[in-house]
């Protein structure tokens, strides 16, 4: 049933979307997670990959959250002599997480979530008013 | 007696069949809202004027009304003869925005085709729902209606 699939394509778009609002929570938990000696990397950011997948069982296309992969971008520098992590230089690696990118990540996740609910609750009260007609 | 044979009847089962189908296509958009590449999708317009017309210009007399002709928009289509013909395959939608990631899915758009898919069914609905009605003050059980 038609319906039944499009409730599967919105249940698979909120759990995709709740796998990123994990990532991100994560990332924004570990922004000023530093490593313990100067040899290791501090905490690098995450992030979720989304593709398109068929779920052949119902035919639909869903989305399904991909691998996880790290962010390649440079970790910057802080002058912190006294820290365990700190080079010879007395430089320290800060993680690469930018609050203000997580957050509005977090902004876009938050509002795809609310329009697949928005979409699954539209099938449902479709199902519904089709079972009223049994009335 | 086959309800499938008043015209309208049927012709509202096929149109619900359709929002069926377009609701599912809606959802499959949104749910691909934020992946990268995916290009929205829309299912073709019914035309549900020409639905009716169709189921009840076939001859009154005629016993098998329940077919729907295929519509034939270009000289090269050819006529088939399936009587429900399957749900309609998606398009790609054209002429949309597309983001840098080559998605073009806009999020606003669907939600509005969504609350039109869905007051279209409600309508669809309540007319089955009155047809019955009228169908019940013919058997004279109850006051009809829903």
């Amino acid at each position: 049933m038609d319906l039944q699939k499009a409730m599967i394509a919105s249940a698979s778009g909120l759990r995709a979307q709740s796998v990123r609002m994990r990532v991100i929570s994560e990332n924004i938990a570990n922004q000023n997670s530093l490593s313990s000696s100067p040899l290791e990397d501090p905490y690098r950011r995450k992030i979720v990959t989304f593709q398109t997948e068929l779920d052949r069982v119902n035919g639909v296309e869903v989305v399904k959250p991909g691998k996880i992969a790290f962010d390649q971008k440079e970790f910057t520098k802080k002058y912190d002599p006294g820290n365990p992590a700190a080079d010879e230089a007395g430089y320290v690696k800060q993680s690469n997480v930018n609050g203000l990118i997580e957050m509005m990540d977090m902004r876009q996740a938050q509002r795809t979530y609310q329009s697949n609910l928005n979409a699954l609750e539209a099938s449902r009260r479709m199902a519904s008013i089709t079972l009223e007609l049994l009335r | 007696m086959d309800l499938n044979s008043i015209p309208l009847m049927a012709a509202l089962k096929k149109r619900m069949h359709w929002l069926h189908s377009n609701q599912s296509v809606l959802s499959q958009n949104v749910a691909n809202a934020d992946t990268p590449g995916y290009k929205a999708q829309e299912l073709e317009k019914q035309d549900f004027s020409g639905l009716v017309d169709d189921l009840s210009g076939g001859g009154s007399n005629q016993r098998t009304p329940s077919t729907i002709k295929m519509q034939a928009t270009s000289a090269g289509h050819m006529a088939a003869g399936g009587s429900m013909a399957d749900a309609p395959d998606p398009q790609e939608l054209k002429g949309g925005e597309e983001s840098p990631t080559g998605n073009s899915v806009v999020l606003e758009e669907e939600m509005i085709k969504v609350a039109d898919n869905q007051m279209q069914y409600s309508m669809v609905v309540n007319l089955y729902k009155k047809n019955m009605g009228l169908l019940k003050i013919a058997l004279g059980k109850g006051r009809g209606g829903a």
